[in-house]
């Protein structure tokens, strides 16, 4: 974890270690050294934070190409590339290739491992067939794969160590998650909350590949492994991921998929990930909380069992997915040292939550919403505008957000420097109608159609730098497009993110000036990373190559003219194919040789 | 799941279908209905570009314009999940396009009933044994109105555009 600005930019070191988790202590030195950049969030806390300081807000418009990279693969890029010593590691969106590329001799291929997913599996992926990276541990590059298996490749020789089948397409599961390595164990969760599917959480051994603990998100407590020590904050009662449902049948297709982020707080040796909507969309089909999707839980990664968990949105009724990232960070609020957990979700509220008991210290609106009134801080319950509740055949227009939430799956960073957070996020509202669906295995279970539009002002994105302590945002910068890309924040007071419409930018972090841009060959939605080089150098890469559940216009080629494509998406996006075109680049940038 | 267990939910699909729609599973309009040959089927031509000239004549739909048919289509179209793929009106999501000129594998009405009975590799389901035949040719009449026919046998809903689709998928 971070210690507040004070510490900075000096890491704790924690103690107590139990005996297995050597593994994750070593994990946490490569994640310390700016060097490398070992797992997509950079570190446990998910701070994407670099104490890299070369670049920095005087010589940064300097910053110039490096050298590139062609993926081959048109579709969307939202990985963050991996440095290992002196070696980077790309994996790109179906079919998964996994690059390894050797920083010595500016990016000359190393190796190359296909996994070679089925090519049905694209089918079945919701929002693009897209991949957000991999994790390095032990000697082994971890990731997965659209057809749902977990693969380890021999960092050294691109050799496959083992593949692990894990979902099935048949059913509409797919896996598009970037895996963390937590104490030997490689965590990782399925995606398709839009197919009816069952959402869990999986641990495997990273030695073998087999397959040590499930967590499901939904049923009864032996499936979601939960048991004495469970003590959620604001619920009580046996088995809830099954009673807050109609049925069986309902929550054995009912969502809750853990597509996203897993922090892991080492001392308090839990594990936080968010699960995704209920399924169908047509909230009418099932009635009750349908506990515990768009929630967030805490676990002990060695047997998976839940310490807490609490539900951001009951019966969702927005495809509000709670799976956006939380953010480890320990802050001084009101005089009182807080070991705190932040979370931008997609109902357009910016949660501050205590990590160790699940309890709410406050929940401000980042982005214009007319859905949720407030977050009633005793309760914990989302005070709901009756007047937005969809209706079953009739539309019900400008709610705001829009399904992909006030903030989608991308990324924001932290910088302990200046204390802010660093949000890329949407400003999109939409009209829903919802209608009965039946349940088709591998085929879309969601019962509503919609479409999107850009909320108000209308600029569809914004990149914001929010204040974790006083609640508030501190300077925001209005993009046409949604900030689709995730964010970096450096040492240097210098933060990163790139654009839909074909920048990568470069930003002052106390104002958010912007400090520098470059035009790239398609559209960012690519997590941009730092590291030193094997020269000393510090260097910034990013994937470019438009696509995702925003940029699906393009890297699906669907009809602009259609406002309810890609699950309404296209109805904000028609324009987008006018300013991109698919596409996957790396691009690597470093300030010239006589700098700094 | 297993492809039988899944294949039990297909039918299981359909059986819900033809309880809702009563003319699902029945022959639809005055016209007998066109079981499609396997000489003709063969000659169904993705490639465009046929060395010899094809001998059968094209398969016709034998539903063609029958406005009917169109209707039962789109609650077809709509209670399959054909729609959560390939959106309201074919605007395409995690399926392709169909409301657009550009096919993968042909906007002929036999090409298009290929599609939908064989299934197509990058994820389109297959849904000959889940089907009847004529459930099909509803499906391709609806499609056909989508504005992606080249040479429209019903009236299409609106004008096609002329972008072309890569050749990702
Ligand atoms: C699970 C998602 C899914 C469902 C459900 C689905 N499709 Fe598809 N469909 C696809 C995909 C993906 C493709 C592209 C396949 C390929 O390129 O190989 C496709 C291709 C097609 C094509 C060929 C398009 C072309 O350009 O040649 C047609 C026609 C079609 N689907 C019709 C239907 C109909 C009718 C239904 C309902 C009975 C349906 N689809 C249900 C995903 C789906």
């Amino acid at each position: 974890m971070i210690r507040s600005k004070t510490h900075w930019p000096v890491f704790v070191v924690y103690s107590g270690w139990l005996a297995n988790a050597l593994g994750s202590d070593e994990i946490v030195r490569l994640s310390q050294d700016d060097g490398q950049w070992v797992m997509a969030a950079k570190n446990y806390a998910n701070t994407r934070f670099s104490g890299l300081d070369q670049i920095n807000v005087d010589n940064v418009k300097q910053l110039r190409v490096a050298w590139t990279f062609s993926t081959g693969v048109l579709n969307g890029h939202e990985a963050a590339p991996l440095v290992v010593k002196d070696t980077m590691y790309l994996v790109t969106p179906w079919p998964n290739i996994l690059y390894a590329l050797d920083l010595n001799q500016a990016g000359a291929i190393k190796w190359v491992y296909r996994p070679n997913p089925s090519r049905a599996a694209q089918g079945v992926a919701c929002c693009d067939v897209v991949n957000r990276g991999a994790a390095y541990a032990e000697g082994k590059i971890f990731f997965n794969t659209l057809d749902n298996h977990t693969v380890a490749v021999d960092a050294a020789t691109g050799k496959e160590v083992w593949k692990t089948k894990l979902g099935a397409i048949a059913k509409g599961e797919t896996m598009t998650m970037a895996p963390i390595v937590v104490k030997n164990k490689v965590l990782v969760g399925n995606s398709g909350g839009e197919m009816g599917v069952r959402g869990w959480l999986t641990a495997l051994d990273t030695r073998t590949g087999r397959i040590l603990w499930r967590a499901y998100s939904t049923g009864p407590d032996k499936d979601v492994l939960i048991g004495p020590d469970f003590k959620p904050p604001y619920v009580s009662g046996q088995n809830l991921g099954a009673t807050t449902w109609p049925s069986e049948a309902a929550w054995q297709i009912g969502g809750g998929t853990v597509w996203s982020w897993i922090s892991y707080d080492p001392e308090a040796d839990l594990i936080y990930y968010g699960t995704s909507n209920a399924s169908p969309w047509n909230a009418v089909q099932r009635p009750g909380d349908n506990k515990w999707t768009s929630s967030v839980f805490a676990r002990d990664p060695d047997t998976g069992m839940a310490r807490w968990a609490y539900q951001w949105n009951p019966h969702d009724l927005y495809d509000y997915d709670g799976t956006n990232e939380n953010v480890l960070l320990d802050l001084t609020i009101a005089g009182q040292e807080r070991k705190v957990l932040v979370h931008a979700d997609r109902n357009g509220y910016m949660y501050v939550v205590d990590r160790l008991t699940g309890v709410i210290i406050s929940a401000e609106p980042f982005v214009f919403t007319n859905t949720v009134k407030r977050v009633d801080l005793k309760t914990g319950i989302p005070d709901l505008a009756t007047e937005k509740e969809p209706q079953l055949g009739k539309f019900v227009k400008d709610i705001c957000p829009a399904p992909p939430g006030g903030k989608d799956w991308q990324p924001m960073a932290y910088s302990p420097g200046t204390g802010f957070l660093y949000v890329p996020h949407n400003n999109l509202c939409f009209d829903m109608k919802t209608m009965e669906v039946g349940y088709i295995a591998g085929t879309p279970y969601v019962g509503a159609e919609v479409a999107m539009k850009a909320g108000p002002g209308g600029n569809r994105g914004f990149f914001t730098a929010w204040d974790p302590i006083r609640n508030r945002k501190v300077w925001d910068i209005k993009e046409d497009f949604p900030a689709w890309s995730g964010a970096l924040a450096t040492a240097g007071d210098v933060v990163f993110y790139g654009t839909m419409d074909r920048w990568f930018k470069a930003v002052d972090a106390k104002t958010g000036r912007e400090l520098w841009k470059f035009r790239t060959g398609s559209g960012v939605i690519g997590q941009p990373v730092t590291y030193r080089g094997p020269d000393g150098k510090q260097y910034v890469a990013v994937l470019a190559g438009v696509g995702g559940w925003a940029g699906a216009v393009v890297a699906g080629q669907l009809d602009p003219r259609v406002p309810y494509g890609a699950l309404g998406f296209v109805g904000a996006m028609k324009d987008l194919p006018e300013v991109t075109g698919g596409g996957g680049t790396l691009y690597v940038f470093a300030l010239p040789e006589e700098l700094p | 799941m297993g492809s039988l267990e899944r294949l039990a939910w297909l039918s299981s699909a359909a059986a819900v279908a033809s309880a809702i729609f009563p003319a699902f599973g029945q022959e639809w309009g005055t016209r007998p209905l066109h079981r499609p040959g396997a000489v003709q089927l063969l000659e169904v031509p993705v490639s465009g570009n046929p060395i010899v000239p094809r001998r059968e004549p094209a398969i016709q739909n034998p539903y063609a314009n029958d406005a009917g048919a169109i209707v039962q289509g789109r609650k077809l179209f709509e209670s399959l999940n054909c729609s959560g793929c390939h959106a309201p009106f074919g605007g395409g999501g995690m399926g392709p396009p169909l409301s657009d000129r550009d096919w993968t594998y042909g906007g002929e009405p036999a090409a298009i009933y290929l599609s939908i009975a064989q299934g197509r590799p990058n994820g389109m389901p297959a849904w000959s044994r889940a089907l009847p035949p004529q459930s099909i040719w509803q499906l391709v009449t609806y499609i056909r109105t989508l504005g992606g026919a080249p040479a429209p046998d019903a009236v299409p809903a609106q004008p096609a555009p002329n972008r072309t689709r890569g050749s990702q998928r």
